[in-house]
């Protein structure tokens, strides 16, 4: 192997394993700022070190760091301590797992070799998605058996009846949008929807699978146990579920594998139905034909979009309480390290305009580029979680089943039909 | 005064000693009758007592001019459709024999005959399950008894396991070990509550479970229980009214007005008119608190909390109101025998107006999330559905019965307090589930409104209190310079306000239905008994008839929507 | 398999199981406190008394699991079709359709002995 070959792996490891870690930090945040925001409060802010608050950001730090120095307590009536312990860890890993045939960026063509931008480049696509899924609910199930306790089966059952329910619809919008793309690397997937139709509307899942999109929306809500769909914690009926009796660590395995598990099935979503990294009108060959104008514009807009972040921050950081001058000191350094960062920015690009253009610096740029637009378009369809959450109350048990097994498993079905109908139709 | 309800007691019981106290008629029976007498004044076509209100004892141990019987049992009935109200009054000859329980007659009987049993150690015959409820299993004696020694502090270990009293519901629903063992399965035992994030107290909700459905369900409450009733039988009138803010903590200002208003009408005491629209206005504000507490939590119990913080943050600043004008933001003690502590502050006026208008738009987003939405819709409609005879049985009042579509409001029904001459609407709803009681509360947070906007416009300038001395302390200045003054002050401070000597009953439609008072008194200055009648201890009693066949999530809102308080659920 | 391959999945693998048995050492950080009360089942701040937790539990869960089983496993036959569905031109898309309505008449008959009646 290649040096370029070791070094651009470990480059997706990382980004593999280390954005969803991270897009956790971010989502907790945007969950508890976007329930602010909706609920007509302010949502936390106040943690701050030497008065800088990052918006709240600062708050799932130290939450964090809380739970890391809480007692861990196993209750004495744990028969199966192994399988207890063992629970959390495998809701984790089998999050984690799911993210790594997602690509993030067009594959990257470097000389005679083709880098695939996933963390592992397999080819399974949507069938390792649908592998490592199906495996989470063990987790669930063995936190909800090895707690025994009532309320931990009670949750465990719910979700895994939840969970294998959904599968089917899921599985099932699956069949009938494998039939339009014709595969199932992700990769390919997505550089299918870099196309366009009639010579204008990207050809995006969203646009050529609807119903299929409306289904697998809704499982993939279900799959993620997120409101409307998060009977298998219940807070108010059956206490947290399946980890009632996690405390510390163990608890915030179960917590940070249902963000990464909600963040990876948001990818799945972009990756499925809104083009991925695809910009559109943009599809990669378009990018790296014309990169040093791309570039330009990017200088462009860089700055106009710090600009306006400045004049936002700069209105609504200062307040009133509780120390004044403190708050505008904190907003002038904000916008110091954002404009500070837009220039490093410039700079690259400038010496890429005018030293790098042309050849790999151009797919390099292109990238960056997608990896950018891919992680947006990801944390806009979190935004929906969130926004969903806050405005739907939870189903009961029996309809959740009924909406499956009765409306969306007959829908998906009658979806494959009419796809089949049309792909064998256009030929 | 002969009313047609007189013509007909007098022709249906011909032999009873019937008396009027208030606007209560008191039928005086034995033991022996009792049975026969409470039998007729249900199913009697002229008298449909449809509502058992209430079962109490007095135990006339120190009573002053004591009868023979020590312990007199009082049943309170309400002929709602056309405001009946009557008590029956049966001296026990031996609490050890007690009485025939009425549990067959009426639902309301069971938790009802249990709690005097409980209190006072009278059995009733026939109960299918008489067991204390208030008070721990554990505990010896009968607190309410005259003779109960209060400092003796019992020290109670073990919690109940009504294994056995579970295990009699199912088999009342036709389930036992047999059933499950065909298919090779185990009835699941859970306890939901009491601290549970869904009792909003603590209650405990035991349920036996098949999968997700409740087979059979059996409560227990008290875990609040405070005695109430045997403290108010050591405080003077007016130091009373601070405890009966703990009652409906969510309402307390309307306890208030129910507790004093029941003194003033045995005292024939008639308050000035400011003081009345203070209280019409002050009362339907809380209801609106009361209701916007209960369905913002019945809300969260289903899952979503942003209606929660649309209807409390206008909870929140109407507390900030309610603090300016009574000091305390939740327990207002703001009421006094003969008018209310003080006047409305300068510009409350505009404060409330402003108030209005927010909780007006706080409801109106709320119903926004909730009106049309889909999910709610199948949660709550003919969820735990309640008819309007098993709610009449019962002894469900206020809210949850109008929800089965009972049209009973004692606003209404038995107008005080000018209520007849306010352009209201009563909400009834139709079917009785969880979605009816939800409305009927959204509906009478409006109504409500329409009661305080049109009060504000007539509220009249004037004194407050009324210019009776023997009830109400006089001015300071009259105190400090006048020797009747001085002397009206000492003796209200030291002996209370004495009330004549009588047994009463009076109620107030609060925030959960009819809130009543009992009253015994000797002619001192503290009330010989006390007992309150809760609108919510009766609507759990019939818990259990809502829930069994409905799932856990089912119980859940359902609990929510009957807003159970646990203050004045437990007393 | 590709170096690249193996690298990867050595790599990602490492990280991915490693990262939680990391964090699930921190349980040495905390304090350590033993009591009554932390050795019991949480049930609503009462000791359960009646009933275990480690029960059978309700047909009705086991019926679901069952019906998942033929479901799911169609689906896995559906994937290889759709993937392939260009190639197999209409007679694929005929014997699906025959499929799809087989099992459509299973779910219906499913549905109508009431294996979703909760209540």
């Amino acid at each position: 192997m290649s040096g370029t070959e070791i070094f651009i792996t470990i480059i997706r490891v990382g980004f593999g394993v280390f954005v969803p870690l991270s897009a956790v930090a971010v989502m907790v945040w945007m969950e508890r700022r976007g329930a602010g925001f909706i609920q007509d409060r302010a949502g936390p802010n106040r943690c701050n070190v030497l008065g800088f608050r990052f918006g709240g950001l600062l708050q799932n730090i130290a939450d964090a760091i809380k739970l890391l120095f809480k007692e861990d307590v196993i209750p004495g009536h744990i028969a199966h301590k192994f399988y207890f312990i063992l629970a959390p860890a495998l809701v984790f890993i089998t999050a984690l797992l799911c993210f790594a045939v997602i690509p993030f960026a067009d594959a990257l063509v470097l000389g005679a070799s083709t880098y695939l931008m996933q963390a592992m480049p397999l080819e399974l696509g949507i069938l390792w998605f649908l592998a490592i899924i199906g495996f989470g609910v063990y987790g669930i199930i063995l936190a909800g058996w090895a707690s025994h306790n009532k309320y931990g089966l009670l949750g465990g059952l719910r979700a895994a009846a939840q969970v294998i329910s959904y599968e089917i619809p899921m599985g099932l919008a699956l069949v009938s949008l494998l039939a339009v793309y014709g595969t199932v690397n992700l990769t390919e997937v997505t550089q299918f929807q870099g196309r366009l139709l009639f010579g204008v509307i990207p050809m995006w899942g969203v646009v050529l699978q609807p119903l299929g999109f409306i289904i697998f929306v809704i499982a993939a809500f279900a799959e993620t146990n997120r409101t409307p769909f998060d009977l298998a914690e219940g807070e108010s009926e059956i206490v947290a579920g399946f980890h009632v009796e996690y405390s510390s660590m163990k608890f915030a395995l179960f917590f940070m594998g249902e963000y990464i598990a909600m963040f990876v099935s948001s990818a799945l979503i972009v990756t499925l139905f809104f083009g991925g990294y695809q910009i559109p009108w943009l599809n990669t060959q378009t990018l790296v034909a014309h990169a040093r104008p791309v570039a330009v514009a990017l200088m462009l807009i860089l700055p106009a979009a710090a600009y306006v972040f400045a004049r936002w921050i700069g209105f609504n950081n200062p307040g009133p309480a509780p120390n004044p001058a403190q708050r505008v000191r904190e907003t002038k350094v904000y916008i110091a390290v954002v404009w500070s960062l837009v220039a490093l920015i410039e700079v690259i690009l400038l010496g890429y305009i005018v030293a790098g253009a042309g050849g790999a610096a151009d797919r390099i740029l292109v990238v960056w580029l997608q990896t950018a637009v891919f992680l947006l378009k990801t944390f806009f369809v979190c935004f929906v979680y969130v926004w969903v959450r806050w405005t739907l109350p939870r189903f009961r048990y029996d309809q959740l089943q009924k909406l499956g097994w009765e409306k969306l498993l007959p829908l998906a079905l009658f979806n494959i039909f009419i796809t089949g109908a049309v792909v064998v139709a256009l030929g | 005064m002969t009313t047609p309800l007189d013509t007909i007691l007098a022709s249906v019981f011909a032999d009873i000693t019937r008396e009027t106290v208030l606007d209560t008629r008191l039928l005086t029976v034995d033991g022996a009758a009792l049975y026969e007498v409470l039998k007729r004044l249900k199913t009697y076509p002229d008298l449909d007592f449809s509502l058992l209100l209430d079962i109490t004892a007095v135990d006339y141990l120190t009573y002053p001019k004591r009868a023979a019987a020590r312990f007199v049992v009082v049943y309170t009935l309400r002929n709602w459709k056309k405001n009946y109200l009557v008590q029956v009054r049966v001296p026990v000859a031996d609490p050890d024999t007690g009485l025939p329980s009425v549990a067959d007659l009426w639902g309301s009987a069971l938790w009802a005959e249990r709690e005097v049993f409980d209190q006072y150690g009278i059995t009733f015959t026939g109960h299918p399950d008489l067991r204390r409820i208030l008070n721990h299993h554990q505990f010896k004696g009968h607190p309410l008894r005259k003779d109960y020694d209060i400092h003796a502090g019992q020290v109670c270990t073990e919690p109940d396991s009504l294994e056995p009293e579970i295990r009699a519901r199912l088999k009342v629903n036709g389930v036992d070990d047999s059933t499950m063992s065909d298919i090779n399965t185990e009835i699941m035992f859970l306890n939901i509550g009491p601290s549970h994030p869904a009792t909003h107290g603590a209650i405990r909700i035991f349920a036996a479970l098949d999968g997700e459905t409740i087979m059979a369900n059996v409560n227990e409450i008290g875990y609040l229980h405070r005695g109430f009733e045997k403290t108010a039988e050591h405080r003077t009138y007016n130091q009373i009214v601070p405890l009966t803010d703990r009652l409906n903590y969510c309402s307390a200002l309307m306890n208030n007005i129910a507790y004093v208003k029941a003194i003033e009408s045995w005292l024939g005491l008639a308050i000035t008119e400011r003081a009345v629209f203070m209280r019409v206005i002050l009362s339907e504000f809380f209801r609106i608190q009361d209701h916007l507490v209960c369905l913002a939590a019945n809300l969260v119990d289903m899952g979503g909390l942003t209606n929660y913080w649309y209807l409390y943050n206008e909870k929140e600043a109407s507390y900030d109101l309610i603090s300016r004008l009574t000091g305390a933001r939740l327990t207002s003690s703001f009421t006094r025998i003969g008018g209310m502590a003080h006047d409305f502050y300068e510009g409350w006026q505009d404060d409330l107006a402003r108030q209005l208008v927010d909780i007006e738009k706080g409801v109106n987003d709320s119903l926004k999330l909730v009106a049309r939405n889909r999910i709610v819709h199948d949660r709550t409609q003919n969820v735990c559905v309640l008819s309007p005879e098993t709610a009449l049985s019962y002894g469900f009042t206020g809210p949850n019965l109008r929800a089965s579509g009972v049209g009973f409001d004692l606003r209404k029904d038995s107008p005080h307090y000018f209520y007849e001459s306010f352009d209201f609407n009563v909400p009834v709803g139709t079917t009785g589930d969880v979605y009816d009681r939800m409305m009927v509360r959204f509906e009478e947070i409006f109504e409500s409104m329409r009661i305080i906007r049109q009060a504000v416009k007539m509220i009249p300038e004037g004194e407050l209190f009324a210019a009776d001395h023997r009830y109400v302390l006089p001015e300071k200045s009259k105190v400090y310079n006048s020797i009747e003054g001085a002397a009206n002050h000492f003796k209200l401070i030291f002996e209370g306000v004495r009330v004549p000597e009588g047994a009463w009953y009076d109620s107030f439609e609060a925030a959960n239905g009819e809130l009543g008072f009992y009253f015994v008194s000797d002619g001192s200055g503290t009330p010989y008994k006390l007992k309150v009648r809760p609108p919510c201890f009766y609507a759990m009693g019939g818990f259990h008839e809502m829930v069994e066949g409905e799932m856990i999530a089912d119980a859940i809102i359902n609990l929510g929507s009957i807003n159970i308080i646990g203050g004045e659920l437990d007393r | 398999m590709s170096a690249e391959l193996v690298l990867s999945g050595v790599l990602f693998f490492g990280l991915v199981v490693l990262l939680p048995l990391i964090m699930l050492a921190t349980a040495f950080l905390g304090p350590r406190a033993q009591s009554a009360a932390k050795n019991e089942p949480y049930e609503s701040g009462i000791k359960p008394m009646v009933g275990r937790a480690d029960q059978k539990f309700s047909v009705k869960f086991y019926l679901l699991a069952i019906l998942f089983l033929i479901f799911d496993i169609e689906t896995v036959f559906m994937l290889p079709w759709a993937v392939s569905l260009r190639e197999l031109g209409l007679s694929g898309f005929i014997e699906m359709s025959v499929f799809i309505l087989l099992l459509f008449t299973g779910l219906i008959y499913v549905l109508s002995k009431g294996v979703l009646n909760w209540r």
